[in-house]
């Protein structure tokens, strides 16, 4: 009886360790296929550059003028209290190892009704470009005549100095007012594009 | 196997977030948008076209005048030319008398009319040249010549038992472009 028993314990130990025997085949190969792979993955992790934004920071304002007026707006920081001031964008988390393009779509008149103000962007350097960290000195810096060259692009080395720069991007120009015109508050709208292409 | 799914997914991952990265880089981009303004003043323009003269007198008589009306030889109207494209205000400050050195003032008197020309009939009546009306322009914006007329009298009881001369004053119209 205790033989039988036994005979039969065994029999049923045989029985397990041959079901296990027929599933580490099977287990085993793919364990092995994939330790392989593994150990040739690298592991990278790339932070992405934070993004750019942009806005105006300054109106392109003449003040007020006569008829037959001429009015001169240089480009630069409008200054407290001044009745003119050129117009000015700066773009943030501008990144350095890239060049910059910048494009100015400039309006050929101010408005008001049928009425118009021819305005001239054709001045040598008056536009200024400056990238900068926040407020510090310009590290990049360019001038260029808006009305020939509205279009201007910027290489950004990789051998600046930080990164994540501000860009201020200034355009002047200059009306006469023709005489005679209705009075009014003449408008028009500037806008400029900042781009990476390289 | 389960292993093996894992390390495919992290290379497609792996390769996704390289093109993402070049992909941002190349297109970020921002756009900045400034008004461009100027606020055009009314347009005005003054110029005097004629002294007023009243040319000779003799003692004892008197000289004038009139706006709007035909002068005498040797005498003239004021004249005041105004280009404007608003309404426009006057206001004048008016001598009451001329003067020659060393002789006493001559009292003198003014008055003041709008006309469409230097010379001619008045566009509306006259009156005294620190009390005009305004002048309407057109009020299209479009510019609009105003003239403004000036004239005057002495009286012939001053002129009498007075110090011969060319007696002179000044009178200044200023005009204020209104809207």
């Amino acid at each position: 009886m205790t033989t039988h028993r036994t005979t039969a314990t065994q029999g049923r130990s045989a029985i397990v360790v041959f079901a296990l025997s027929a599933l580490l085949p099977l287990l085993a190969p793919a364990a092995v296929r994939a330790q392989a792979r593994s150990g040739t993955v690298n592991t990278t992790a790339q932070v992405l550059p934070p993004p750019v934004t942009g806005s105006g920071i300054q109106e392109l304002d003449f003040g007020s003028a006569r008829p037959g007026d001429a009015v001169d707006v240089p480009p630069g920081a409008a200054v407290a209290g001044a009745a003119t001031s050129s117009a000015g964008w700066r773009f943030t988390g501008v990144r350095k190892g890239h060049v910059v393009a910048l494009d100015l779509t400039l309006p050929p008149f101010l408005t008001l009704g049928a009425d118009a103000v021819p305005i001239d962007w054709d001045n040598a350097g008056y536009g200024t470009i400056c990238v900068a960290k926040s407020s510090g000195a310009c590290l990049v810096s360019a001038s260029f005549n808006p009305g020939t060259a509205p279009s201007q692009s910027v290489n950004l080395s990789n051998s600046m100095s930080g990164n994540n720069f501000d860009l201020w991007l200034y355009a002047g120009a200059r009306i006469t007012v023709p005489s005679p015109i209705p009075r009014g508050v003449y408008t028009a709208v500037v806008v400029a594009v900042f781009s990476y292409v390289s | 196997m389960n292993s093996l799914k894992k390390n495919i997914v992290f290379w497609s991952l792996a390769a996704t977030g390289f093109f993402a990265v070049a992909h941002n880089a190349q297109a970020q981009s921002a756009t900045g948008t400034v008004s461009a303004s100027a606020t055009v003043l009314a347009y005005l323009d003054v110029t005097k076209v004629d002294d007023v003269a009243f040319g000779q007198i003799d003692p004892g008589s008197g000289a004038s005048l009139t706006p709007g009306g035909a002068v005498g030889a040797g005498q003239s109207l004021g004249v005041v030319k105004i280009d404007h494209n608003s309404d426009v205000i006057v206001s004048a400050s008016v001598p009451t008398v001329l003067a020659l050195a060393g002789a006493p003032d001559l009292p003198v008197s003014f008055t003041c009319g709008y006309a469409t020309a230097a010379s001619g009939a008045l566009d509306g009546a006259s009156s005294a040249c620190d009390a005009m009306a305004n002048r309407a322009g057109n009020g299209d914006g479009s510019t609009k010549t105003s003239y403004i007329q000036i004239g005057g009298a002495i009286l012939a009881a001053d002129t009498s038992n007075r110090m011969p001369g060319t007696y002179t004053g000044s009178l200044v119209l200023t005009i204020t472009a209104t809207y």
